[in-house]
């Protein structure tokens, strides 16, 4: 039977085989790891450059941690019982934008911050975030790189 | 009197009933969590978050609901209807507003709308192809393409976890073994004391990181049928063995997979049911 070149199906099956090689790559190229881990803090340069890599797979990717605590000072703090501390399976800033954890972080109007920490091999970023009410009951919600 | 058909009666041919079956697993795959979607989008409406990052429409909880019905409602049009064109519309709205799910404040981090956009992906291209090419075609060539996604998204969750915390079982242990509310671990915490549970979640890790990169690398090069069944076998048993929310990330592939049943091991499709008018516009 003859089979139709058909430019969809071929398309489709490149697409799926270079987002394999990206993935297969990931263990020893440090731009793919990069890229992964700036897509999961919102670090990529722009929106449109994040936009187009969230169909690449990352399900329970990398070693993502948090800590949160009700106060605006910055970095770890041991001595600090309020801090919350944790583990999440990926994308950590979900934390405060989703689902019930918006609720639970931010149900009073308090300004909070959350310590990020994503470790993938030797590549790790850490960023720090702070939720600053607003008069609308929402939050401003601001995030820096931490070196 | 006559009894022959109407000539506008077509036999529903395996690709076809390929197409319906995924748009009726994306379907439920988006609804499994409707009642904690509700609860969410309540949550944003109550709670607004304004942040540099996202475009203002990508951070609107009405955007967020509006798309997620016409989703819902798109992809119940797509599995019903016998109108091709309204087919083909009903796939690409499935993958517009899938793409626009992936990538709002409020859901982009949630995996089972990047299963649902691969499986959108996969329909908008079979929906354009089901009235021009033969049924025995088009049927090995979607199992092919739905074997290479279902392997592309199990080894996006292989490659991530290709490291030592994860070999050690130590994430997973964090995630799910200190105090996830789940059958499975609360058993195992009711059963072992602390140093017994933390060898079970080394173990456990190393069982998802080897099934999933073994998955990934070979799914996609197998014969369609023991594809579909390993694949339907593994697909189930994250969900069963980890988290019950996941068959909302996992059905959509599910479906995907189960197409490979699909393909005629003889290369015939000499089994195409006669169910009902298919009108091709």
């Amino acid at each position: 039977m003859k089979r139709p070149i058909d430019c969809g199906y071929i398309s489709i099956l490149a697409i799926v085989a270079a987002i394999a090689v990206w993935l297969l790559s990931m263990p020893v190229c440090d731009f793919v790891q990069r890229s992964t881990i700036n897509r999961f803090h919102l670090q990529t340069d722009s929106f449109a450059l994040w936009a187009i890599q969230q169909p690449i797979p990352s399900m329970y990717n990398f070693h993502n941690r948090y800590e949160v605590r009700p106060s605006l000072r910055p970095g770890p703090s041991p001595d600090d019982t309020d801090a919350q501390r944790g583990t999440l399976n990926h994308f950590p800033l979900r934390l405060f934008t989703f689902g019930d954890n918006r609720e639970i972080f931010l149900r009073k109007p308090v300004a909070r911050t959350i310590d990020l920490t994503t470790t993938y091999r030797d590549t790790i970023l850490h960023t720090h975030w702070t939720a600053t009410p607003r008069d609308d009951g929402g939050f401003d919600l601001t995030g820096e790189v931490v070196p | 009197m006559s009894t022959t058909p109407p000539t506008s009666a077509r036999i529903l041919s395996r690709p076809l009933i390929a197409f319906r079956l995924v748009q009726w697993a994306t379907l439920v795959s988006l609804v499994w969590k409707l009642g904690g979607f509700i609860q969410m989008w309540r949550c944003y409406v109550a709670v607004p978050l304004h942040q540099d990052f996202f475009p203002r429409i990508f951070q609107s909880a009405n955007v967020l609901g509006i798309v997620y019905v016409v989703a819902c409602v798109s992809l119940a049009v797509g599995a019903m209807t016998t109108i091709a064109r309204r087919r083909r519309i009903s796939a690409w709205v499935g993958l517009i507003t899938m793409s626009v799910l992936c990538i709002h404040q409020g859901s982009y981090n949630d995996a089972t709308f990047v299963t649902g956009w691969w499986a959108e992906l996969w329909s908008v291209w079979l929906a354009g192809r089901l009235e021009k090419d033969a049924a025995p075609i088009l049927m090995q060539r979607a199992a092919r393409v739905a074997r290479g996604i279902v392997s592309l998204i199990l080894l996006g969750g292989a490659a991530g976890k290709w490291t030592d915390e994860y070999w050690s079982g130590q994430v997973l242990y964090e995630i799910y073994f200190i105090d996830r509310d789940f059958w499975l671990f609360n058993l195992l915490r009711s059963m072992l004391d602390a140093e017994s549970l933390r060898e079970v979640a080394t173990w456990y890790s190393r069982q998802v990181i080897v099934v999933e990169t073994l998955c990934g690398l070979t799914l996609w090069a197998l014969p369609p049928r023991w594809s579909a069944i390993i694949a339907l076998a593994v697909l189930t048993s994250i969900a069963l063995l980890s988290n019950f929310h996941l068959f909302s990330v996992l059905l959509s592939l599910i479906g995907l997979a189960a197409t490979g049943l699909l393909v005629n091991a003889s290369n015939h499709d000499t089994t195409s049911l006669p169910v009902e008018a298919d009108i091709g516009h």
